[in-house]
């Protein structure tokens, strides 16, 4: 099963990755939306997409509306990684078309709790 | 997800196959609604499908509500898949889609 | 499935550390540029953003303190983001120094950030108008598991009717009551009543709804954590035991929080450096090191192939000699970082120093985008800071003087960089007093660097500067008294196989260039012959070459040659080498570029170019004067690469020694 991670912080992704690889998931990464947005034009489709909030070129909200406008997308399980005081975002992300968040710091447990939520299959 | 004119008995059929999902939702019931279009009979056949999500089991349970309120027969044919039982008895509708 | 990669906490800590690093020197950056230019929201924004990822990110790779520090900053620029608060000058300065802290904290175990400066800085934080920050938000992680026995084992009825938008972000009411009823014992009732015809129906909007009774341990909290993330989108009711309606103000608060949010902000941008990949430094200087040995055997086979005149050997070590050039030049362009980096890193200080010193200046930066080897560049740091500090310690009046001599009050500090052939200039200049020949001289003689009575030069004066131990500052100042003069500029500029030049003109200002390889690993040169020995001559340094018959060098007044109507010195490197035996017929003159000018070093024979690979000198070799390295050449003899401005500078002593000792052997 493929997650698609969009963080710009290279630690996050390599986190995450790792997490997520080891509990069995296929992981491709990007360093902000517009990347993210790159390989899902070119015909990425991961069961699940988590994306940080703030990031330079494209920022989470924009990638979600723009993901949710793709054909093959619309419905596709977004979390959003947020810290404790982006209660803001959460909700924001939500508006956007975001399935959930998460919030950093995280274990990998949680992690993968919380993916179970709204992955079918995972 | 074709929809297949047998014209030894007169029906349309249609076969669902793989995992449906929200994804495929407005296809299914442009499916549907073009097979109760012809007026005759409908056969939906759900063995090849492996699993499938609210909005498949709300076309398939809506089509089949209104074609026999305008009196043309729609079946749903098993048999069903595990993995399809489980899902409709986690969604709370295990006896409603298939009559046995 | 892949197996589990191997990524421990502590590789996580280490990348978070040089991330860290990064988001800190690009904060120095954008703070002072809003420092100076008042910041535009892209500005800002980039600041919130980085202050967010550190927080962000130090809390998951256990920087747990680093984290708490940094949330009050990423507070108080969220408000500067919002226009509640202004990005005043004490917010910016408390913001700079917390970024020490936070540098601190990365370091180690983090013991070395002061808990007084931390909290100091956080109370001047919290004085600022309308900052007020907020405490921490109350967590809320989506953190499902079954491990909510919280309580006796009681029953509960929940309806849970989805609202038009549930499905369009994603959710799966599927999941949403699987995950309910592992909390406990339940059956589940769909209702199919909402259900419109098939022709009206949203075949993308969920109409069922559901009741679920289920007997659990679990809370009510637990319960309506099942439905976090559709709070918004949903009805919920959660009913105990009995009709009684359960109060539903905790989430209708939050409901309320939500919809107050702000929406639709942007990122901005910034340069795309996510498509790169990040590789230790050692890795690549292993590979840059494989490169130079492969081209060394190439040499040697082309030389072989040579020897040999078969055509086919002579084909296949054409095509090598083409590939590893190739590869040469693609190995090295990994190495190659612009210098910016470095550049920028000087704003801060410039910034400090403004401050400390009070005289306004103004650091201009060009050529920051110019490339170099990454282990010159590593290097280059400590000599810059040291000129920049000179240039605002000794170059740079106080305002009063500068205004006195109709100057802008602000000094301007200008460091440059560009390519100049196959070697990189910088330059530090400032437009402050000038260097004060008298002064320096005086100086010189003080300290027993010269006589009263020599004759010299403004660039034998400036020369001075650079002996050990020189200081023309008047008093001892934080800046100066750290007991490093040029002389250690000069030294590791020199190491570089770089070279150092000053000009100044009294009044107008000082400028510092530094010439310096584009890379160290490997050099192109003139393979020349002297005697029996071969040498590399660095092809930076070298402008033409000319040739001289025996009988008009013997003829020429002491070592002068003329080139292209102009008297050169040179150095028989002959003589230097203490090479004995007979000197050819004509000899040649490669002619330099030094500091002190042009000069000549008088070889018996250039045998053509190479492309050498530097290895440093062994112990035999390291008291030669005038040489850098030695190198291999293809028919396995080795070359001693020579380091011409040294060269020059030996020569020189060696003249101005025999000269103290014997004036009438001047010419």
């Amino acid at each position: 099963m493929k997650v698609l991670v969009v963080d710009d912080s290279l630690t996050m992704v390599l986190s995450l990755k790792t997490t997520l690889t080891m509990h069995g998931f296929e992981v491709e990464t990007a360093g902000h939306g517009g990347e993210a947005l790159d390989k899902l034009r070119a015909g990425l489709r991961p069961a699940l997409i988590l994306t940080d909030v703030n990031m330079p070129v494209m920022g989470g909200m924009e990638l979600i509306r723009s993901v949710r406008s793709m054909p093959g997308l619309k419905f596709v399980p977004i979390l959003t990684l947020t810290t404790e005081s982006d209660a803001g975002k959460r909700s924001e992300g939500k508006i956007a078309g975001a399935t959930g968040w998460l919030v950093k710091p995280i274990s990998g447990n949680d992690l993968v709790a919380v993916l179970r939520k709204v992955l079918p299959g995972a | 997800m074709a929809i297949l004119l047998n014209p030894e008995d007169d029906t349309c059929q249609i076969a669902l196959e793989g995992a449906l999902d929200i994804g495929a939702a407005a296809e299914l019931k442009a499916a549907l609604m073009e097979a109760l279009g012809r007026g005759r009979p409908v056969r939906v056949s759900l063995e090849a499908l492996t699993d499938l999500d609210i909005t498949t089991f709300q076309l398939l349970w809506t089509a089949r509500r209104d074609a026999e309120a305008a009196g043309v027969p729609l079946t749903l044919v098993g048999p069903l898949q595990d993995s399809v039982r489980q899902t409709l008895a986690d969604l709370g509708l295990c006896e409603v889609l298939i009559r046995e | 499935m892949t197996s589990p990669p191997p990524v421990t906490p502590e590789m996580l800590q280490q990348s978070f550390r040089e991330e860290a690093k990064e988001i800190l020197s690009e904060l120095e950056c954008a703070l002072l540029e809003l420092h100076k230019c008042g910041g535009s929201p892209e500005l800002v924004s980039g600041i919130f953003r980085g202050l967010h990822t550190l927080k962000g990110s130090g809390s998951m790779f256990g920087f747990d303190r680093l984290a708490a520090f940094t949330h009050d900053l990423e507070s108080a620029f969220d408000k500067v983001r919002n226009g509640v608060l202004p990005a005043s000058p004490e917010l910016i300065d408390g913001t700079l120094s917390a970024l020490d802290q936070i540098a601190a904290m990365l370091d180690g175990d983090g013991s070395s950030a002061d808990a007084s400066v931390c909290s100091g800085i956080l109370a001047n934080l919290q004085q600022l108008p309308s900052a007020g920050l907020a405490p921490a938000g109350e967590k809320k992680q989506a953190s499902a598991g079954p491990d909510r026995s919280d309580g006796p084992v009681r029953s509960w009825r929940i309806r849970f009717t989805p609202g038009a938008e549930l499905m369009r972000c994603g959710a799966n009411p599927l999941l949403l009551l699987r995950e309910l009823c592992a909390l406990g014992t339940a059956r589940t009732g769909a209702r199919l009543d909402a259900l419109p015809s098939l022709r009206e129906i949203d075949p993308e909007r969920c109409y069922v709804f559901w009741e679920v009774g289920i007997e659990t341990a679990a809370g009510a909290e637990a319960i309506r954590d099942v439905f976090l993330f559709v709070e918004d989108v949903c009805d919920l009711t959660i009913e105990r035991d009995a009709p009684a309606s359960v109060p539903r103000g905790a989430a209708a608060q939050g409901l309320m929080d939500q919809r107050a949010a702000r929406v639709g902000r942007r990122a901005t941008d910034r340069p795309d450096s996510t498509s790169t990949l990040r590789i230790p430094a050692a890795r690549l200087d292993q590979l840059v090191g494989l490169v130079g040995e492969l081209v060394t055997v190439q040499a040697r086979l082309s030389e072989l192939s040579s020897r040999r005149g078969d055509p086919e050997i002579a084909q296949t070590a054409e095509e090598i000699e083409r590939l590893s050039s190739a590869l040469r030049e693609s190995s090295m362009n990994l190495r190659m970082m612009p210098i910016r980096g470095t550049f920028e890193r000087f704003r801060r200080l410039v910034h400090d120093l403004t401050k400390d010193l009070d005289k306004p200046v103004d650091l201009v930066v060009e050529g920051a985008d110019t490339e170099l080897d990454k282990a010159v560049i590593d290097q280059l740091g400590d000599p810059l800071m040291h000129l920049i500090r000179n240039s605002m310690d000794h170059g740079i009046e106080s305002a009063e003087a500068r205004a006195a001599q109709g100057k802008p009050a602000a000094g301007t500090i200008r460091l440059a960089a560009r390519h100049a052939g196959a070697t990189m200039l910088i330059e530090v200049s400032d437009d402050g007093a000038g260097i004060d020949c008298k002064a320096v001289r005086e100086k010189a003689v003080e300290r027993g660097l010269t006589t009263a009575d020599a004759e010299l030069t403004e660039r034998e004066i400036f020369a001075l500067l650079f002996e050990p131990g020189f200081s023309t500052a008047r008093t001892v100042t934080d800046l100066s008294g750290r007991g490093v003069g040029l002389d250690v500029v000069r030294r590791t500029v020199e190491s570089l196989r770089g070279t150092i030049e000053i000009r100044s003109e009294r009044g107008r200002g000082t400028t510092i260039a530094l010439r310096l390889p584009l890379t160290l690993a490997i050099l192109d040169g003139l393979l020349v012959e002297v005697g029996e020995g071969r040498y590399v001559l660095p092809l930076g340094v070298t402008l033409e070459c000319v040739e001289l018959e025996r009988a008009q060098a013997e003829r020429a007044a002491g070592h002068m040659a003329e080139v292209r109507g102009e008297m050169v010195p040179y150095i028989r490197l002959r003589d230097h080498f203490g090479v004995a035996g007979v000197r050819p017929k004509r000899e040649q003159i490669m002619v330099i570029e030094c500091d002190l000018g042009r000069c000549g070093l008088m070889v018996d024979r250039v045998l053509g170019n190479c492309q050498t690979v530097i290895r440093s000198l062994g112990k035999l070799y390291r008291d030669v004067q005038g040489v850098s390295g030695a190198t291999v050449l293809g028919d396995g003899t080795v070359a001693l690469i020579l380091d011409p401005p040294r060269l020059v500078q030996e020569a020189m002593r060696a003249t101005t020694r025999s000269r103290r000792a014997d004036p009438a052997a001047a010419p």
